[in-house]
């Protein structure tokens, strides 16, 4: 049916045509950056509630941040995005290793992420209230490579945790192509109400909160 | 005689089900654990009342304007890329899709969960226009290679064990596997990996639509839903047309909400909010995405003020989980695509004369839970009354059934009546309590209580009524 | 004790709504209700042209006769300064039904919310308007108590029986696991789909058994009927009485 006749009849079914809609205001008030001191109280919050989902994070001091992923790495095939969006100190994880980034071909890219044992992407928030991790894609930030590797490594400066949900929202009114909260490993209780980890997302999901103040 | 006087399709489904120990147990462990996750989160939020009060405000006032609110998210949407599609109803639905398949030419279309796709019988649509319809979710999968349907909103495999799930995969994939959970969710990731990379067409639902952002949101905790809304070139999300809140602050409470009534997650593994295509220079994402906004009956719905407010409904399942006749017989026994209090209420909605789903207006207690587990607060057991009322103005119910009520009702208005039909009625009782001719052939003509009696034991009737003590009562003070 | 108690109650008038349930089928409640509430010094007056609050109509898709039903009883009660109920579900008719009923009827409407406003069940009103918590009760042996659904759900009956009950010398009380589960009554809806209120009866009465209770204690005739004929029927030696005949009693042991 016509979009004009589909809604012609909502607006019947409702009784004559509503008023316009105006889209809320979101033009958010200016904040201060949080204190160190309220960020680290965010982390605890944010690394206990990823905890309760099976997922994990640990704070590292930046100077070791790059050394601590490539701990964890291994040696095994990865992917990654966005990392040259974080600050000096991280980008040394892109440097080492034989990874490979979105400059690929579509094709290539996506063997690359369903071949790949880790996908290392940025988060653009942390959310402590949930332990969520806000990802939004774009062209340096494809979707694949939170989706298809069999592990899935956020790192993220602690200057990006945010409080809440609708703290987390506000920073999304201009809508990238897709932004996705991950709260942990992929999981499913459909047998049995028997639940298992690692379906079709990622089985392990661990989150490197890069301090980059440390005394 | 029949018991609801009506079909009856629905009494003789779940006396099958509780024929069934396996069903019954595993559908009662399933709805436990379900409204007790609920519940604790629900306590360990200190503001979870609140947000219900919230996201109950945000659902009714979205709806309240649906045309205006659907207006701006179709223009934030199409001026982002996406090719926004109405349907009417389900066969328009279906013709849209496998429209887009053809052009497509797809093969093989890999599907997220989508309640709306089982409404609309998408598959069969597909699979008659050679279109091969594959579901993703691990309990779908399940269900469309047992060539069943899903029995809950969210678990749709919560009736069948484990061993008749192994089976199905062993003759599936041709080869032996365990009992055991991982290995066999590790046989259905290995097998539909796969097809994700191969599928042309990706097909989702849409828990619920962003007018502010011109978005579409899946929720999911197994990762299939991202799998088929980003590898497929082209995906296209079903949309009931009711599905939408206006402001991404008023999505933050669903957000909060959703998981925490279905299961009592805090938010569930994957929130995945989609607004257009994949944009140039993203290397990844579909090329086109699609979004069909499906009537299907909703409409009608919005246009009788008894019924409005279950359009506000977020598809969560608390009030299966918290009824006490879903849990006591699970899901087939609606006969339906939604069962439990929900599906009582919209299924005869969406089709007005289908006198099998009005029926469902009876398999309720009228308990209330499901109100009080409905995180947007919908008042089911009032609708389901307003609908038993429509089911007796409409006749249906069997005319001596509602003549006999009819009549019980009108001689409780009248003092005289109301005592001498109660004397006669609690001598019967007695009678046969003491096991006599004349009380039995009394009671024999009652048979909608044969049944009961045979699992009841008779109650002491009392020789008076309260009315009759009334006086001896009042020399006491 | 009784003294000040009488105290609390003098002076004040109540008319009962004794409901069709009580009346015809367990009026041995009704007469507890009364007593306990003169022993605290409230007179009740009974009238007599009572019969039903329309609910089960109402429920049963009947809305013009049960209509007729709510107005006779607005018409009846309103007169009293205050109407107590032993049933928690009726006493939600009033309170909750009679607003669907009388929605579109504005002078109606007013008239039931006035009635509403007055109309109490009987644990809510001796705790909440008597302000009393301690009747003075005893009873030996151990209760399970079974909120109502239409007590809790469509009146919001709070703590106020449990109160009463924990007040009740030499009684203890045990606990019911999903107490507040439907027991299947659901008025028409046991006759109607027996099978499935049996179903769901069964998880109440093995949940009573668990508990230890020897006794089940409830506001509402029609779950008490209902629990007890399944016990019966299964055997379980569980006796079900209504809070107000707990409250009535004097002495140690099952009245």
């Amino acid at each position: 049916m016509e979009a004009q006749a589909f809604l012609a009849r909502v607006s019947a079914a409702l009784g004559g045509a509503s008023a316009p809609w105006t889209p809320p205001d979101t033009r958010a008030a200016p904040s201060a950056p949080r204190r160190r001191v309220e960020l680290l109280h965010l982390h605890a919050e944010f690394a206990a509630h990823l905890a309760k989902v099976g997922g994990t994070a640990e704070l590292v001091p930046a100077s070791n941040a790059a050394a601590r992923a490539m701990e964890l790495l291994g040696a095994g095939p990865r992917v990654h995005v966005g990392l040259e969006l974080l600050p000096e100190c991280v980008r040394a994880v892109v440097a080492r290793g034989a990874a490979i980034g979105p400059d690929s071909d579509p094709l290539g890219w996506r063997a690359a992420c369903a071949e790949a044992e880790w996908g290392v992407t940025d988060a653009v928030q942390l959310v402590a209230e949930t332990g969520s991790t806000l990802l939004c894609a774009n062209a340096r930030r494809p979707r694949a490579a939170s989706l298809l590797p069999r592990r899935h490594m956020v790192v993220a400066p602690l200057s990006r945790l945010v409080a809440d949900l609708d703290e987390a929202l506000t920073h999304l009114a201009d809508a990238p192509s897709q932004w996705l909260l991950v709260t942990g490993p992929s999981r499913t209780s459909d047998i049995e109400n028997d639940l298992t980890i690692g379906v079709h997302g990622p089985g392990v999901m661990h989150v490197l909160v890069v301090d980059e103040d440390e005394a | 005689m029949s018991g609801l006087g009506l079909h009856d399709a629905f009494l003789d489904r779940a006396r099958h089900a509780l024929g069934q120990e396996h069903l019954k147990q595993a559908v009662r462990r399933t709805t436990d654990r379900l409204r007790d996750g609920r519940a604790a989160a629900s306590a360990e939020a200190g503001a979870f009342e609140a947000w219900r009060d919230a996201l109950s405000e945000a659902r009714r006032r979205a709806i309240g304007r649906l045309d205006v609110v659907l207006q701006a998210w179709q223009a934030r949407a199409e001026a982002r890329g996406v090719l926004v599609h109405h349907a009417v109803d389900a066969r328009e639905a279906c013709d849209i899709v496998v429209g887009i398949a053809r052009a497509k030419g797809a093969r093989l279309a890999a599907k997220g969960k989508s309640m709306l796709s089982e409404e609309i019988e998408l598959n069969q649509a597909l699979e008659a226009a050679c279109v091969e319809a594959l579901e993703t979710d691990l309990g779908e999968w399940i269900i469309q290679l047992a060539g069943e349907r899903p029995s809950h909103i969210i678990l749709p495999v919560v009736h069948k064990p484990r061993g008749e799930i192994r089976e199905l995969f062993e003759r599936h994939g041709g080869e032996p596997l365990s009992d055991e959970t991982r290995v066999l969710a590790g046989y259905a990731r290995d097998r539909l990996r796969a097809e994700f990379l191969r599928a042309e067409l990706g097909v989702t639902g849409c828990n619920m639509a962003i007018a502010e952002t011109g978005s579409i949101a899946l929720f999911s905790n197994e990762g299939n839903g991202r799998m088929v809304s980003t590898l497929p070139r082209t995906h296209v999300a079903l949309m009931g047309v009711e599905r939408i809140v206006e402001t991404l602050a008023d999505f933050a409470h669903l957000v909060r909400l959703l998981p925490r009534s279905a299961t009592g997650q805090r938010v569930t593994t994957y929130v995945n909010v989609l607004s257009g295509p994949a944009r140039p220079g993203e290397l990844d994402g579909p090329e086109e995405l699609h979004v069909v906004v499906v009537d299907a009956g909703r409409t009608a719905q919005l246009a009788e003020r008894d019924y409005r407010d279950a359009l506000a409904c977020v598809r969560c399942g608390a009030c299966l989980n918290a009824c006490p006749v879903y849990s006591a017989v699970g899901g087939h026994a609606y006969g339906t695509v939604y069962p439990g209090p929900i599906g009582a209420v919209i299924e005869p909605l969406y089709a007005r004369d289908d006198e099998r789903r009005a029926e469902l207006a009876e398999a309720s207690s009228l308990c209330g839970a499901c109100h009080e587990a409905c995180p947007v607060r919908i008042p089911l057991h009032d609708m389901l009354v307003r609908l038993r009322q429509d089911n007796a103005r409409r006749g249906r119910g069997g005319p001596t059934a509602l003549a006999l009520q009819r009549i019980a009702a009108r001689a409780m208005a009248v003092p005289f009546v109301y005592d001498a039909a109660g004397r006669i009625a609690r001598r019967a009782a007695r009678l046969a309590a003491g096991g006599g001719q004349l009380g039995r052939w009394a009671l024999g003509s009652a048979p909608v209580l044969r049944e009961l009696l045979r699992r009841r034991a008779l109650p002491d009737v009392p020789i008076r009524s309260f009315r009759e003590l009334w006086d001896e009562l009042e020399e006491e003070r | 004790m009784t003294e000040r108690s009488e105290a609390v109650g003098a002076r004040r008038r109540v008319a009962l709504m004794v409901t069709c349930l009580v009346d015809q089928l367990a009026p041995e409640v009704g007469v507890a209700v009364v007593r306990v509430l003169r022993r605290q010094g409230v007179q009740v007056d009974f009238p007599r042209a009572q019969t039903c609050c329309g609910q089960a109509a109402w429920n049963g898709g009947l809305a013009d006769e049960a209509r007729a039903l709510a107005e006779r009883a607005i018409e009846i009660f309103e007169p009293y300064e205050a109407v107590v109920v032993p049933s928690g579900s009726c006493a939600g008719m009033v309170h909750h039904g009679y607003e669907e009923i009388f929605r579109d009827d504005a002078a109606w409407l007013a008239r039931a919310r006035a009635l509403a406003a007055k109309t109490h069940e009987f644990s809510q009103y001796v705790v909440s308007v008597l302000g009393l918590v301690d009747l003075g009760a005893a009873r030996d042996g151990t209760c399970a108590y079974h909120p109502s659904c239409h007590a809790t759900r469509l009146l919001g009956l709070g703590d106020e029986p449990r109160r009463l009950l924990e007040a009740v010398r030499g009684l203890r009380i045990a606990t019911l696991a999903r107490a507040e589960d439907c027991c299947g009554f659901g008025g028409a809806f046991c006759a109607k789909l027996p099978e499935l209120s049996d179903a769901i009866v069964g998880a109440k009465v093995s949940h009573l058994a668990q508990s230890g209770a020897d006794t089940v204690v409830s506001s509402d005739v029609g779950c008490l009927l209902n629990i007890q004929g399944a016990c019966k029927h299964r055997g379980l030696p569980i006796e079900a009485l209504h809070i107000a005949q707990v409250l009535e009693g004097r002495k140690g042991g099952a009245a």
